[in-house]
């Protein structure tokens, strides 16, 4: 303990059980395991010699970026110490002419664009939590994002990286390489959820803010229209950068919350749509997209008049998660990818799979990628409810697999969905991924436990929070 | 007169945390990078989330309220910019002052600090003499140079005493007159709270903001005998102390009322009174007997620029001229007054109105470290807090920064002035007031 | 039993073919998975080498060590599995040539990406292990980033998945993403799924004539600062006149293309200019006049665009006097081939102007590599990695391949 505190300094050191509370879950709340020490390095050279010395103990190692993520990414294992990036925020440096940009891990997505708006650049990847998400949690899980219909998700834009081996060893693969030399190491270890080693450097490809966005609003009278427009928008062609739903409900509590834009309440469904471009091709795109909008039943068009109103409407599309805590105490946010021809179908699927359990879902979803999240607001601290929205959840990644979809668009497998992996890859599948991560870390004390299933035992590690206490005001 | 500080019941832990309003966080996160002090450390327990992950672990009792707990607690400067971001509606400062209030007695603080707080909130900040007898004092130490010998001392003492503020000479230390008359035609009255800091040393503030008041028709009263709104109180975990100032300063301004018979509107020239003060409903919502008052009160203050904005602008345009001021100028929102009352536009549609140069600061809405006592009892994290705040307006090449809580003004003033700068802190009020001096000038 | 004998067993005799790629070694090509699956496992039982590829037309980037068995083509795995074109998405086989996967798209409005030269000789799998690219890169990136998943047989004779067909997916490691340009070194690709963009609606083709290198490249330098996002944009010079031609390809809307026209000629008069089908195989001509390594040894250079002007400049110094031929440059995403001539010089020499080159040429950050014969050695062809980078590639293929049947020259060398 005396040594990682040498190396990581007074501050960079917490053990009491206060301090470690906070990190015992990220996102996903039911999971937790309060870490015994959280570490909190400042450099590369700070996590390199971290993890020497607890390589040598054999101890393992859970990476944790701003904890946003909401699938148990980086909820600490028993016995294990939690290494944040939280201290490692700066902007190395921003190269205009070659549009990249070299980062620390552990900067604040948002904060990116912010060092190089002025540029005339931007980062493209937006997950809704970019406020708070961190790069380095970002590459972990190759975060997407409503923008990431046009732009693609993070991987499309992580062109180098500095990356921390289990032993401490430092692979430095940030030179903002063309195409790279040798396997591309940096494409695998994006995505890979901390079980490769710690990025401590992220290099990124910036893109030119586009000379025009428009911003229009679809109010719909059933969710079907919605997703059947949107359907109809991707078969016919037109280049949207972002195509959003939200449904009543969110609505309801988007509009309750500080980020209130003016969405609609009555509707059962708004779609929100950005293209961007040159102006022309903005304008011809919103027309054709107008134009099937009219052919699927939209009550009404808005068209966002100022950036200060386009603003507001994404503000609030990226604050539906967090306003929903005005539901339910809780919140289990659910990712699954189906093809985009049966988004109408798959979206009915899911709400189906949770009101037949009694659950309370709320959709808002990218569905340009046929991404959807339904997400059901519950109280984890009622153990039968929190049992039906883990068995919602399973049925859901069920259906969606069966219907040709996948498990995750964005968000990883983490623990949430470490039982579903069966239903998408076979064992041989599976056991590849093994190899392969042992030949990153052949100690496998990397982020253990995570992503990959282990075969034999396959514990349930859920547990309801014993409380007598009185619950929610006004509940 | 003076308050008692409080003596609460002994509670259990789970009592310490207002559990049901810690469940309205779900973890999002959106809070963390607004949050000065995770700015700071980079450490959740010092983020909002985290804070209300311990308080909510505290209620179901998996964790202890040890000392590491109060401390990331203390470490909060109340800033309420989490607020501002969070979309569940958490409402922060009400569970931060609910579970200060209740670890006030804790055995987990030193009696020193216990003491000296009771002190300071029970006693000092109540009442006028005492603050004026210290204001005389501390002005007799910096004019015999003891406390610039003593900012040189290393450790929290040096920087206190470097962070003390020079206190003006006595004329500018002098009480507010009990009446003053509009200017020309009276369009209406209003009161306003003179505040206890702001006296000794912003006196000229206060001076100010009455005389622009006036020159927008308003005959301003002040009544005596309430001077301290209790907010600091409240911050601080007092709560009765606060609600006890709060009755005294409802009960002060009772007799004031308007020509239509209603209680005039209580105009604060400091966004953390004024954020404050408005809230006296919910303070007091338990007290049969003052509840209602409370509440009607609460809707009846504004502050400053609010007020000229929604209800005296056109008459106080006029009056306006030309005046002479370092620019450009930048805008700092105070905290209290944009993450509090959700005021942004007026302050600078009131600006704007003078035809200066203005720029924006990056991050205006962001804490400058003053936080009402926090500059004076964490002094080394109060700086800390400041210092890239001094960067951002560095950055914007301003030359005046404006705003509108004393303990800003103070802030800034301090900060810049330990870095040598020359960039001039004014209140709103005092740019206003620069601009009527011109604007009657040039009318004569 | 005669090795060739043995496979022949195992795909039948239209299996067993021959090819100039590897003269005097049995080729074979499977019609199907199942005997790709016997062939690996025969090649583990009897510790065989083999050497994979498609048609052949990306081998020189990546040459062929000596000891090796047999090889084996994907040719003859052919078929597309899934088109949905209207999810966007494209499902095919490995032998699959990008000419006819292209065709097949475009006749629902849709493009597939890389846009490689000469698309009717290269297969899907063979681009997609070669990493190759084309110059729509500057529209949409390098290809490796629209493989959307895999199905690859391991070394090992299991066929697995990595990613799947959604534009979408996070679900496990991005296994895919370590096939593109492992030159077939850790597992056979059998099929591959294609995220597709809309193709233009209508399209321009312009060229400029610039007197010499730095004239074009200040030329597309201004273009690319232009903000109107050309398709295409390359340098050519045809090793036998002196000038070079810039040509820009635009496309999109018949009013922005309009517009972009009309900005364009503000400050450079085009001297040539073709519209609609005429821009199409304008398009097709520029993409595959690049320098072929089949045919010639090819120098390919990869640099940053703020220093690509540099970069020439150094490779063209370290081989003056050299007889060149053609060159390419493909300025927006600092790319360039430059071929040698035949017979311009001993291989020695080569070995020694391509280290002078990389002397100059890595304290730009560029990197060089020599594609196509003639036959130097592993190093020297491209450029080497060393550390814990190269490491980690030996343990990686150590862990898809431990008995090394698959032979590759690659970057972590030869085995």
């Amino acid at each position: 303990m005396a040594h990682l505190r040498a190396i990581v300094g007074e501050e960079g050191l917490l053990e009491d059980s206060s301090r470690a509370a906070p990190y015992e879950c990220d996102g996903l709340a039911h999971e937790r395991c309060r870490p015994e020490v959280v570490l909190l390095p400042r450099s590369t050279l700070e996590v390199s010699k971290c993890l020497a010395l607890l390589h040598s103990h054999s101890i393992p190692v859970v990476p944790r970026g701003a904890g946003t993520g909401l699938t148990g990414g980086a909820t600490p294992v028993e016995g294990g110490v939690l290494l944040g990036t939280a201290r490692m925020r700066r902007v190395i440096e921003v190269n205009a002419k070659d549009r990249f940009a070299r980062v620390e891990a552990g900067l604040v997505n948002i904060d990116l664009t912010r060092a190089c708006c002025d540029e005339g650049l931007f980062y493209a990847p937006d997950p809704s939590s970019q406020a708070a998400c961190s790069l380095g949690g970002n590459v972990a899980n190759n975060s997407g994002g409503p923008h990431c219909f046009k732009h693609g998700n993070t991987t499309r834009h992580v062109i180098g990286l500095v990356i921390v081996m289990a032993n401490g060893e430092v692979l430095d693969l940030s030179a903002p390489e063309v195409d790279p030399v040798g396997y591309d190491l940096v494409g695998l270890f994006v995505g890979s959820e901390g079980m490769f080693g710690i990025a401590t450097e992220v290099t990124v490809r910036l893109t030119p803010t586009p000379e025009a966005i428009e911003t229009l609003l679809g109010v719909f009278a059933s969710l079907d229209d919605a997703c059947d427009s949107v359907s109809a928008i991707i078969a016919g062609g037109w280049d949207a950068s972002a195509l959003e739903i939200l449904d009543k409900l969110t609505i309801a509590a988007v509009e309750a919350s500080v980020f209130a834009a003016g969405y609609p309440k009555d509707a059962e469904a708004v779609l929100l749509v950005e293209v961007e471009g040159s102006a022309v091709e903005c304008h011809e795109n919103a027309e054709g997209i107008l134009a099937i909008l009219a052919d699927h039943g939209v009550l009404e068009v808005r068209r966002a008049q100022s950036e200060r109103e386009r603003q507001k409407l994404w503000a609030a599309r990226k604050g539906a998660y967090g306003a929903m805590g005005r539901i339910a105490p809780d919140l289990y946010v659910s990712d699954v990818v189906v093809p985009r021809t049966k988004l109408r179908e798959m979206v009915r699927a899911t709400t189906d799979i949770c009101t037949a359990r009694g659950l309370k879902i709320l959709n808002v979803f990218h569905a340009g990628d046929g991404n959807l999240h339904p997400n059901i607001s519950y109280d984890r601290r009622d153990s039968d409810e929190l049992r039906r929205v883990i068995e919602a959840g399973d049925e859901m990644a069920r259906v969606c697999v069966e219907a040709g979809g996948t498990l995750s668009g964005e968000h990883g497998i983490g623990l949430e969905k470490l039982a579903q992996m069966k239903l998408y890859f076979s064992d041989e599948d599976l056991e590849l991924m093994h190899t392969v991560r042992r030949a990153w870390d052949p100690s496998q004390n990397m982020n253990p436990g995570k992503l990959l299933p282990i075969r034999a035992c396959m514990e349930t590690r859920t547990r309801p929070v014993p409380v007598e206490a009185s619950g929610r005001a006004g509940s | 007169m003076q308050t008692t500080p409080t003596q609460s019941a002994p509670c259990t832990d789970a009592q310490l945390v207002d559990y049901a309003a810690s469940l309205d966080c779900v973890h999002c996160g959106l809070c963390l990078r607004t949050c000065p002090t995770y700015e700071l450390t980079g450490r959740e327990s010092a983020s909002p989330r985290g804070r209300i992950h311990m308080m909510r672990s505290v209620a179901e009792g998996e964790l202890k309220p040890d000392a590491a707990f109060i401390d990331e607690l203390d470490l909060c400067l109340l800033c309420r910019h989490c607020e501002s971001a969070c979309p569940s509606g958490v409402n922060f400062a009400a569970m931060l002052e609910h579970t200060r209030a209740r670890l006030l007695d804790s055995s987990e603080r030193s009696w020193l600090v216990r003491r000296a707080l009771g002190l300071g909130l029970g006693r000092v900040l109540p009442s006028p003499r005492w603050i004026a007898f210290l204001a005389g004092a501390l002005r007799f130490l910096q004019r015999l140079g003891l406390v610039q010998l003593a900012s040189r001392l290393p450790g929290k003492v040096g920087q206190a005493a470097a962070a003390c503020p020079p206190v003006p000479p006595a004329r500018e230390r002098r009480a507010l007159p009990r009446h003053t008359p509009a200017l020309g035609q009276r369009r209406g009255s209003v009161s306003v709270l003179e505040g206890c800091i702001m006296p000794p040393l912003l006196g000229r503030v206060n001076r100010a903001t009455v005389a622009v008041l006036a020159a927008a028709g308003r005959e301003v009263h002040c009544p005596r005998g309430a001077s301290c709104c209790g907010s600091l109180h409240a911050h601080n975990g007092d709560l009765q102390g606060a609600r006890e100032l709060a009755r005294r300063l409802i009960d002060k301004h009772s007799g004031l009322l308007g020509d239509d018979g209603e209680l005039l509107p209580i105009v604060t020239n400091s966004a953390g009174c004024s954020s404050h003060m408005k809230h006296y409903g919910a303070l007091l919502a338990d007290d049969a007997d003052w509840a209602e008052r409370a509440a009607v009160f609460g809707k009846q203050v504004f502050d400053f620029s609010e007020y000229l904005v929604r209800f005296a602008f056109d008459d106080l345009r006029p009056a306006l001229g030309p005046l002479e001021v370092a620019q450009p100028i930048c805008w700092d929102d105070p905290c209290h007054l944009c993450h509090g009352q959700g005021i942004r536009d007026e302050p600078r549609a009131l600006l704007d109105a003078l035809s200066i140069e203005r720029v924006e600061l990056k991050e205006s809405e962001s804490c400058c470290g003053s936080a009402g006592l926090y500059s004076v009892l964490r002094p080394l994290d109060s700086r800390a807090i400041l210092a890239p705040r001094l960067a951002a307006l560095k950055a914007t090449g301003a030359r005046t920064l404006v705003s509108a809580n004393p303990g800003c003004q103070l802030q800034w003033s301090g900060g810049l002035r330990q870095t040598g700068s020359e960039v001039e802190v004014l209140h709103i009020a005092e740019l206003l007031e620069r601009a009527l001096a011109h604007g009657r000038e040039s009318g004569e | 039993m005669s090795l060739a004998e043995s496979l022949e067993d195992i795909v039948g005799r239209e299996g067993l073919e021959e090819s100039a790629h590897f003269p005097g070694l049995p080729v074979v090509a499977p019609a199907d998975d199942e005997s790709a699956r016997e062939l690996f496992l025969f090649a583990q039982a009897e510790s065989k080498s083999l050497r994979l590829f498609g048609r052949g037309s990306k081998l020189g980037w990546s040459p062929t060590p000596k000891q090796i068995d047999f090889a084996l083509s994907t040719h003859r795995l052919q078929g597309v599995i899934e088109f949905e074109a209207e999810d966007g998405t494209l499902t095919a086989r490995a032998g699959s040539t990008m000419g006819s996967l292209r065709d097949l798209v475009a006749e629902r409005g849709l493009e597939l990406s890389p846009d490689v030269p000469r698309p009717h000789g290269a297969t899907l799998g063979g681009v997609l292990a070669a990493g190759a690219s084309g110059p729509d890169r500057l529209r949409h990136g390098p290809g490796r980033l629209h493989i959307l998943g895999t199905h690859a047989l391991l070394p090992g004779g299991e066929i697995t998945k990595s990613g799947g067909r959604l534009v979408k997916n996070v679900t496990g490691y991005d296994l895919h993403r370590l096939y593109a340009g492992s030159h077939g070194s850790l597992a056979l690709v059998l099929e591959a799924s294609l995220r597709l963009f809309n193709a233009p609606r209508e399209r321009c083709a312009l060229r400029f004539e610039r007197e010499c290198l730095d004239e074009a490249l200040g030329l597309a330098e201004k273009i690319s600062n232009m903000t109107l996002a050309p398709r295409t944009l390359t340098l050519f010079h045809s090793g036998s006149e002196s000038s070079w031609s810039v040509d820009v390809g635009l496309a999109g809307l018949g009013a922005e293309l309009e517009r972009n026209r009309c900005r364009l000629a503000q400050f450079a008069r085009p001297d040539e200019r073709l519209d609609g089908a005429a821009a199409l195989t304008r398009s097709e001509e520029l993409r595959d006049r690049e320098p072929h390594a089949g045919s010639s040894a090819v120098l390919h250079l990869a640099s940053l665009p703020s220093r690509l002007a540099d970069a020439c400049e150094a490779l063209l110094a370290s081989f003056e006097g050299r007889a060149l031929g053609k060159i390419t440059i493909q300025p927006g995403v600092a790319l360039a081939d430059l071929a040698l001539a035949p017979n311009g010089g001993t291989t020695e020499d080569l070995a020694r102007r391509l280290q002078a080159a990389r002397t100059a040429l890595t304290p730009l950050g560029a990197r060089l590599s020599l594609r196509g014969a003639p036959r130097l050695a592993p190093n020297a062809q491209n450029d080497c990695i060393g550390g814990p980078a190269l490491a980690l590639m030996k343990r990686l293929k150590e862990a898809y391949d431990p008995t090394r049947i698959l032979a590759s020259n690659g970057p972590v060398g030869a085995h």
